[in-house]
């Protein structure tokens, strides 16, 4: 069984971060480059509210719907 | 070189952790780490900055190949859900996937888990808004088909009498299941799930409207689902109006405490010699 690695609302931040992102109006933006949005594998840009955290699959941002949390799920049976 | 390991190599160490099975990133917590059973808490903004950017990188480089995913703590109970139905929704997504669009997959996979929730007699509607956010209008109703178990009762049937009549050329059977199953998809042509958010008479006039375009079709029926009290006391409220307005008659009627599902049929006109 994996470790399970989680983060709460308070540790948000740090994650973005390590991750080399950050918020910017309301969405996660690259923290390089702020005009820039981070997207989901659909295309959907990812309002900090609904940012659910990071799937394997490279490095992707996994948003709070259903369809991307079935994915994260996903990842981590691999 | 595990989790644990590159924490040590930062000056984090757990001697007396047995049996590690959560990390739980917060700032909520006084000390730099604490353990709970079999969870360590680990509050970064207690690490020097050297520990911090290690830690940074351990839980980029590590922590993702180690658990796969890192979530908001706020998912967990959808994606342990999740985790839990996934053996039996990939099983049933597994004979679709060559035969829908692949961009329905994840849609499909989504659609099999509220059924899953629905069956369970959990609260599915914030589900169903999700999907019909992402997929609009074909994923409102390809979850109200999955949900109504049309995937078995009727696709699956359907691609298996298409497979028998193209038995020497099963690309045709896929491509033409896949254009029926796109229009079904997309229209709902003879089937009509009545809404919380749509009035009676707004229901009556598209029921009546899709009848009345599927006659043209050579299509005498429709079969109308209602899910929810309102839904249910709606349909049988416009029942009579929509009889009268398509000259139709009611061939089988399945009402549970708050679901129903009527199947109307035109009646045939007579022949005169």
């Amino acid at each position: 069984m994996n470790i399970r690695i989680t983060f709460d609302d308070s540790a948000l931040g740090f994650i973005l971060d390590a991750f080399g992102k950050s918020e910017r109006e309301g969405f996660v933006v690259e923290k390089k480059n702020p005009d820039q949005k981070v997207l989901t594998p659909r295309g959907d840009e990812i309002p900090l509210k609904d940012f659910a955290g990071v799937r394997q699959g490279s490095v992707i941002f996994v948003k709070s719907d259903i369809v991307s949390l079935i994915e994260a799920a996903m990842a981590m049976e691999k | 070189m595990g989790f644990l390991d590159k924490l040590k190599t930062i000056g984090i160490e757990f001697p007396k952790l047995k049996n590690l099975l959560h990390i739980n990133i917060t700032t909520n917590i006084d000390n730099s780490t604490k353990i709970e059973g079999s969870t360590i808490l680990i509050n970064p903004e207690k690490f020097n900055r050297k520990q911090k950017q290690g830690l940074k990188e351990i839980i980029r480089a590590t922590a993702l190949e180690e658990s796969g995913a890192i979530l908001n703590q706020n998912y967990t109970p959808t994606v342990d859900e999740a985790l839990k139905a996934l053996p039996d929704i990939q099983t049933a997504a597994q004979k679709y996937i060559n035969i829908i669009p692949p961009s329905d997959i994840p849609l499909l996979r989504a659609c099999l888990f509220l059924k899953t929730r629905h069956d369970n007699g959990g609260s599915v509607s914030e589900i169903k808004e999700q999907i019909a956010r992402t997929y609009g209008t074909r994923g409102r109703n390809l979850a109200n088909l999955c949900s109504a178990g049309y995937l078995e009762d009727w696709f699956w049937p359907l691609y298996e009498i298409l497979l028998k009549t193209n038995p020497d050329n099963p690309e045709t059977a896929k491509a033409v299941f896949r254009i029926i199953y796109n229009q079904i998809v997309s229209e709902l042509p003879w089937t009509e799930f009545v809404s919380i958010g749509c009035t009676a008479a707004t229901v009556t006039k598209h029921i009546v409207k899709k009848m009345n375009r599927n006659l043209q079709n050579g299509v005498r029926f429709i079969n109308i689902h209602g899910l929810g009290e309102k839904n249910v006391r709606k349909i049988i409220l416009i029942l009579p109006d929509i009889q009268k307005q398509t000259d139709s008659e009611v061939t089988k009627t399945t009402r549970e405490s708050n679901r129903i599902f009527i199947r109307l049929e035109i009646r045939q006109q007579l022949q005169i010699p």
